[in-house]
């Protein structure tokens, strides 16, 4: 059996059987007559709905046994043009193609009750200075509606007539009504091509462009155009959708709503809300202000694995109790001041699984009420970590083939296998210097990987600072005496020794003095101080005479690979992760690290080290971010 | 005679291989090599050399095991070794060193000549 011949139904149906549609308006009306146009082309002359108001360009729904289908999506086949009313009748006309839709039309005969659903029109208002309207049949009748009436709106109409519609019957019209009023049309029985929209692309035309069609024709076309480089502010895409008076009644309530102008629509808004509260997928709770579940909405459940009325009543401690004590009692603090709060908070599913959330809670003023949402970002964190991994597995096989490049232009400089030229010299010279760049920066890279997987094997001894300090400035001799670099350091008498890793407080220091030597040119001054803040912490501090950082980059000094513009050209070697290392280091032992600096006048870094935190036991873990 | 000493060097990736047997043998070493700890241990089993490099992280027979196969042995008690290393296992790097390897060297980090510079002190004494 072929697709046409199964076009007729296999059940009898009658025009009574029709699909219960809710669109409105919906009329019971006679054919009153019936006219062959063309071979393909008919004009069917209804009775016109008393008190309705149509206008020509209008589309108009039959409602046809078996046809429910194409309600669902808006089809071409279900559609008529009504292409002229008088006082008693509207006109549509119906091109005949072998749909199922036209199909059944063929067999409308004079004095037959139809079911119409209309009239829609498009949302489309012709903008005062004309656009360009690209259009799939079914647009026509819309344009040809606008050209009627609209007499001095400078327009250009591109219509396409793919599968059947109504080109055919108002081409003539189009071409009359353009000639008189001199609009540019272009009418095709084929697909667009990009050859046709030859001045938009070419910028000649340049009104706003309307794309009306079917879906197909739509993307279509809009990719033609924006491959083209046509600016996608340009396109504007109208669809046919039929407003229902049920549609109009809610418009109005959520306007009112939200204008505050109408406090009894609210209960039925209410309910509106809260199927939407249901169906998100974060996490939303209702609680008072003791923190008692009140309300929970289904993502609760799906995520916690609780059901409400397991945690009604309760606090969300049931899945959340994971963190220290402490920190519940300042959110709460916080929170009961008024304020809103978000935290990043590892949970405890119902059957143990263990996930991490951002939650944001706020309080709902004098209602003693808070509202409490959790987006989980457990996911984030593993692909976070993934990609971590990732870098360190890289960093690390980067190693090998770095020093055989190393060692092997080492013996070439050393005159190993024959006697190297100046200018080779100095070319090895240059690939040397670039892949110890390279061999830094893998370290670098490493050591972040290490700091944020949490993989360095931290102890927690007494650390000599002062010996530290003198060990780094040893091992930068070389470069402070090359540079002339003038190089002071105080200590406070009897500082105590901090507890902490010596090799973080290593990099730290490192870092600190290789950056200050690196951004101070010859002959500047760097000065490190050490001393007493207060009773319980210390305070490194580093200062330079050199560079400094430019204002509008301070807010980023701390960020991965960042370098500031004002000595990136300067000096090339730097990877930008030395102070990103230090404020991990510093921030997880609850230190703070901050600078000042001015462009050309130099830098000061500032640390503060808690002298005594052993006690804390998460922290003894090594470092978790 | 630098050419009567010689040196075993047992390392998995080729060009680092390759790189330290041009640079040794140069120096006037005899040099023989291996790509993994089962061969690296025979060969020192059966050629005794003066001085070993052997990298920790190596296929086959990881580098801890070949050094402590290696100290069960009269003569592979007493061979001087050198542990190659990119220093990311520093725990495996202490273990060797209580098993009687006697330096380390950190590939990425070092200089071309100071290994050279090591292995020529190492077999001075």
């Amino acid at each position: 059996m072929t697709s046409k011949e199964s076009v007729v139904s296999k059940q009898e149906s009658s025009w009574s059987d029709l699909p219960n549609v809710d669109y409105e308006p919906r009329f019971h009306i006679k054919v009153v007559s019936r006219t062959k146009i063309s071979k393909d082309v008919i004009a069917l002359s209804l009775e016109r709905p008393k008190d309705f108001i149509f206008t020509p360009g209008q589309y108009i729904w039959f409602i046809l046994p078996e046809l429910t289908k194409y309600f669902g999506v808006i089809d071409r086949k279900a559609y008529s043009i009504v292409s002229s009313i008088d006082n008693k009748h509207i006109d549509i006309v119906v091109k005949l193609t072998n749909s199922d839709f036209t199909k059944k039309m063929r067999l409308l005969k004079v004095g037959d009750d139809v079911d119409i659903v209309g009239p829609m029109g498009s949302a489309f208002i012709v903008p005062e200075d004309g656009c360009i309207m690209i259009s799939e049949s079914i647009g026509l009748a819309s344009f040809l509606s606008i050209l009627r009436s609209n007499t001095s709106v400078d327009c250009r109409l591109f219509a396409y007539d793919i599968k059947g519609g109504a080109l055919t019957y108002f081409s003539d019209e189009i071409e009359m009504l353009s000639k008189k009023y001199n609009y540019k049309t272009y009418l095709s029985y084929e697909s667009p091509q990009v050859s046709d929209f030859d001045c938009i692309i070419n910028k000649k035309c340049n009104k706003q462009i309307y794309i009306i069609g079917s879906q197909d024709f739509v993307n279509a076309t809009t990719s033609m155009l924006a491959n083209n480089k046509v600016s996608p502010s340009r396109l504007h895409y109208e669809g046919i959708y039929p407003q229902t008076e049920q549609g109009k009644k809610l418009e109005k309530q959520f306007s009112d709503y939200f204008n505050n102008k109408s406090q009894d629509v609210v209960s039925n808004i209410g309910d509106i809300f809260l199927q939407a509260t249901q169906q998100i997928t974060n996490h939303i709770i209702l609680t008072d202000d003791n923190g008692r579940i009140l309300f929970a909405n289904q993502a609760v459940t799906d995520i916690t694995g609780y059901t409400f009325n397991e945690i009604k009543g309760k606090t969300p401690r049931i899945w959340g109790g994971l963190s220290s004590g402490d920190s519940y009692k300042s959110l709460w603090k916080h929170l009961k001041s008024g304020k809103s709060a978000k935290r990043v908070i590892v949970n405890r599913r119902r059957d143990g699984q263990i996930y991490t959330v951002v939650a944001t809670i706020t309080p709902i003023l004098n209602q003693g009420l808070f509202v409490a949402t959790e987006e989980n970002i457990s996911t984030l964190r593993e692909v976070d970590k993934a990609k971590t991994e990732f870098v360190s597995i890289a960093s690390h096989q980067l190693r090998t083939p770095l020093s055989v490049i190393k060692w092997y232009v080492e013996m070439l400089l050393s005159g190993d296998v024959g006697v190297v030229s100046e200018k080779q010299a100095q070319y090895l010279h240059e690939v040397y210097a670039s892949s110890e760049h390279m061999v830094e920066l893998v370290n670098s890279l490493l050591d972040v990987s290490r700091l944020e997987l949490g993989t360095l094997k931290l102890v927690r001894e007494s650390v000599n600072v002062i010996d530290i300090v003198n060990d780094v400035i040893k091992e930068q001799m070389i470069n402070i005496e090359k540079k002339k670099i003038k190089l002071s350091f105080n200590s406070d008498k009897n500082v105590p020794a901090l507890h902490a890793d010596p090799k973080l407080v290593r990099m730290v220091i490192q870092n600190l003095l290789s950056n200050a030597i690196k951004y101070t040119p010859d002959n500047g001054k760097v000065h490190i101080g050490y001393s007493f803040h207060g009773k319980d912490d210390i305070l490194f501090k580093i200062s330079d005479n050199g560079y400094g950082i430019p204002k509008s980059q301070q807010s980023r000094i701390f960020t991965k690979f960042f370098r500031a513009d004002n000595i990136r050209s300067k000096i090339t070697e730097g990877t930008g992760l030395g102070l990103y290392i230090i404020k991990l280091i510093i921030d997880n032992y609850g230190g703070k690290v901050w600078f000042e600096s001015k462009e050309n006048k130099g830098t000061t870094f500032y640390m503060l080290i808690p002298i005594g935190i052993a006690t804390n036991k998460e922290r003894e873990m090594g470092i978790r971010i | 005679m630098k050419s009567d000493k010689k040196i075993l060097i047992v390392e998995d990736e080729v060009q680092l291989l390759n790189v330290l047997y041009d640079k040794l043998s140069l120096d006037g070493y005899t040099i023989i090599k291996a790509a993994d700890g089962k061969a690296g241990l025979d060969l020192a089993l059966s050629e005794h050399p003066d001085l070993i490099l052997l990298d920790i992280n190596l296929p086959v027979m990881d580098g801890i095991s070949a050094l402590r196969e290696l100290r069960k042995d009269p003569i592979g008690k007493t061979i001087e070794v050198i542990m190659l290393t990119n220093f990311s296992e520093s725990k495996l790097l202490a273990e060797a060193l209580t098993l009687g390897a006697h330096d380390y060297l950190v590939k990425s980090d070092w200089k071309l000549e100071d290994v050279v510079k090591l292995v020529s002190d190492k077999l001075k004494s």
